[in-house]
């Protein structure tokens, strides 16, 4: 009986060892994956600034939509 | 078994037993030293062999305008570095690594040749120079991540936002002037590691972690960039050596766009010489020319020694002040004060001023906040010079008053009007609006401060009121005017010290415009000056359009309402008028909305309930939280108040129904 008894407590002993350094990889892993995806997140909204800057938009609308700025003639205030 | 035998064995019995605790002893006391003496020491060496420091440098704090636009943010990028003892073959290492990084190969061969352990290729390198040089498979040569800053608007606002340079720390603006919000600090993990090196866990022994802030400023980044635009243009136009432009509202001193030239690119800030760096709007001085005679009257009118109605003789162009003779551009005769601003008669303004007093005037320039800083939020920032009266001579009294002999910022200039357009308080300028952490949770907020009151309200409606005659037709500067909005300021064209003949240059002057639009109430401030423009050197001729430019784009861009409206469209006070809910139907525009009041419903208003059930009536008017008195059933056929009234809180709506026939 003491020796089943002292057999599990070990195999458990091992099994959750084996168990913690797993989970730690697999977090490490993970951690790695966010740290990627929230520096391509940055990069995104980079991209997403450089493009709206407002150099940047004047001329796509003026280029690629042919868009001008209204004249004052053609602005109608609205209360 | 002889007893001589027996004695024997029961010996070595013995002798075997000591021995055994002997070397039981021996194990047990240097089990004693190993975990008792030596226990912590060794740990902590058993644990070095296991664990790992892992030093993270934050990333920099972002910077957005006022509208939650990004002004400048910090992404990773790759650095090349290598051990250069790992490296064989260096000539052939270096031309390969020469040609991929478009190095130059001797500077590259001089690295891999170094005595010390690291040395960098190339820092924040491009992923396409990444794949070429993974593409050669070199031993020795390593990538890291590093943080780079990048500024998406490129020219707009860099002389505000300023640079960091490449070891995260802020090096001009805003960037060094709230260095320590935006750096942030180094992190470091402790972490468990396997045999061969990879991270197992880490084991959360946080040493110091702290996020960086990110800045919300007071800039527009749209008003920034057509401040520059506009700038721009006027600068290459008169071919001037430099300009600036800042648009600030009077009323909290925040500053929305603050254009410099020549610009600079922060992005590639190091290709450029440092002189394009330097924010000249805050650190530049010149003479305000003109533009003092605004302050000079405002003094004038407050103290009540003369006003706007007042007759001053202009003396045809010529007064003699000792022995010197004082000029107008123009020869005037006699003058309104209103005509003597509106004209801008240095001799006019010279008699402004003897009635005022010098020791009065000097007052009220300290008190307008010439001489000292305006306490913007900025790294080196001029106070200018304001000379105390007792050490002027009565020439330096007399060109005080048509700005010479003091030097003011742009800033300065602006903050001045400001208090003009804002009813007489002068206000502390600012650029940033709040810092927050990463969460966005606010730290602290920026509030407008009033520095002082400088003049009454009475006094600055007056000002503005005489000040709008400069940009009229025949004022000194109609190209300032705003297509649909009033607008008033000053102009200003100060002649620049030659530094060799010491005495004042024919040649070389600064042109200013500053003002504020629409002038009955000012939602704007922009001071516009151009430094040695060539050509025709005004600043009613130079500075002025980009005032009127900047202005009419901007106060669109604000939704400011017009203060003429085109023909057909409302005018300014009618629109407030029906913005308070009060509505006006004898305009024609209007007539034809009520029309579609009553057949729709019309956003602001009561809707139109007739002909609806009791639940439709329900749930419209609980959508806009009126409360209900239901009488009768079946059909709407009346409601009190009618459609189309405005909307108030708490109103109570009555709706009477009747069954359909």
């Amino acid at each position: 009986m003491m020796l089943f008894l002292f057999l599990l407590v070990g195999i458990s002993h091992v099994w959750l060892n084996s168990k913690r350094t797993q989970i730690g990889y697999s977090l490490s892993q993970i951690k790695k994956e966010i740290e990627k995806i929230e520096e391509y997140n940055r990069k995104l909204k980079l991209e997403i600034a450089s493009l709206k800057s407002p150099e940047c938009l004047e001329k796509k609308a003026g280029e690629e939509f042919g868009l001008k700025y209204p004249l004052p003639q053609q602005i109608v205030f609205l209360p | 078994m002889r007893i001589k035998d027996k004695k024997w064995i029961r010996i070595r019995i013995y002798i075997t037993g000591i021995c055994f605790f002997l070397v039981f002893c021996l194990i047990f006391l240097r089990a004693y030293q190993l975990q008792i003496l030596k226990g912590s020491q060794l740990s902590s060496l058993a644990k070095k062999g296991y664990t790992g420091k892992l030093t993270l440098t934050s990333q920099r704090g972002t910077i957005f305008d006022r509208n939650g636009k990004e002004l400048a943010l910090s992404i990773e990028v790759d650095s090349l570095y290598c051990y250069p003892k790992k490296v064989k073959n260096k000539r052939t290492t270096a031309t390969h690594l020469a040609r991929a990084l478009d190095l130059d190969k001797k500077d590259v061969l001089k690295k891999l040749h170094s005595s010390r352990p690291f040395v960098w290729i190339k820092r924040k390198i491009t992923p396409e120079e990444i794949n070429s040089v993974k593409k050669l498979n070199i031993t020795g040569i390593d990538f890291t991540k590093e943080s780079r800053r990048y500024y998406p608007c490129m020219e707009t606002g860099a002389h505000v936002i300023g640079f960091a340079s490449q070891d995260n720390k802020g090096l001009e603006g805003i960037e060094l002037k709230y260095n320590r919000y935006l750096e942030g600090q180094e992190a470091r993990f402790s972490r468990i590691h396997d045999a061969l090196g990879r991270p197992l866990v880490f084991d959360g022994l946080r040493i110091e972690k702290q996020n960086p802030f990110n800045l919300i400023l007071t800039l527009d980044k749209d008003i920034s960039y057509k401040a520059q635009k506009a700038l721009r243009k006027a600068v290459e136009g008169s071919r001037a050596r430099s300009g600036v432009c800042i648009v600030m509202r009077p009323q909290t001193g925040e500053i929305l766009a603050m254009a410099v030239m020549p610009e600079s690119n922060p992005n590639i800030f190091w290709q450029y010489q440092p002189y394009k760096w330097r924010n000249r709007a805050v650190t530049d001085c010149f003479e305000p020319g003109s533009t003092q005679k605004a302050f000079l009257l405002a003094g004038a009118l407050e103290e009540g020694v003369i006003s706007p109605e007042t007759v001053i003789n202009c003396e045809k162009g010529e007064h003699a002040v000792g022995n010197f003779i004082i000029h107008d551009s123009h020869p005037f005769g006699m003058l309104k004060v209103s005509e003597i601003i509106k004209f801008s008669s240095n001799i006019g303004a010279i008699k402004i001023g003897q009635r005022l007093g010098a020791e009065r005037f000097n007052y009220y320039l300290e008190r307008f906040g010439f001489g000292e800083k305006t306490g913007i939020d900025f790294p080196g920032e001029r106070k200018g010079i304001l000379r105390p009266v007792r050490n002027m001579r009565l020439i330096g009294q007399s060109t005080l008053c048509f700005g010479q002999g003091i030097s003011v910022s742009p800033l300065q200039l602006a903050m001045a009007f400001g208090a003009i357009a804002n009813g007489g308080h002068l206000m502390r300028p600012y650029i940033v609006k709040s810092i927050v952490d990463q969460k966005g949770k606010t730290i602290r907020n920026f509030y407008p401060l009033i520095r002082r009151d400088v003049i009454s309200p009475e006094t600055a409606k007056k000002v503005r009121r005489v000040l709008e005659g400069v940009v009229r037709k025949d004022g000194t500067a109609p190209k300032a005017a705003i297509k649909r909005y009033s607008a008033a300021g000053k102009t200003g064209t100060a002649q620049k010290v030659d530094p060799i003949k010491k005495t004042y240059s024919n040649k070389k002057f600064v042109a200013i415009f500053g003002g504020f639009a629409p002038s009955d109430s000012p939602a704007l401030v922009i001071l516009v000056a151009l430094d040695e423009p060539k050509g025709i050197p005004y600043g009613g001729v130079v500075a002025a359009p980009v005032f009127s430019d900047v202005g009419y784009w901007t106060l669109n861009h604000l939704n400011v309402a017009p203060s003429f409206p085109p023909a057909g469209s409302l005018s300014a006070s009618k629109a407030r008028t029906l913005r308070a809910g009060q509505r006006d139907f004898s305009h024609p525009i209007e007539r034809k909305k009520k029309i579609v009041a009553l057949s729709s419903d019309f956003p602001g208003s009561i809707p139109n309930l007739i002909g609806l059930g009791v639940r439709d009536v329900l749930k419209k008017t609980k959508q806009l939280g009126l409360k209900v008195v239901i009488k009768g059933s079946g059909m709407v056929v009346k409601q009190v108040p009618e459609s189309g009234t405005p909307l108030e809180k708490d109103r109570l709506l009555t709706v009477i129904f009747r069954p359909p026939a």
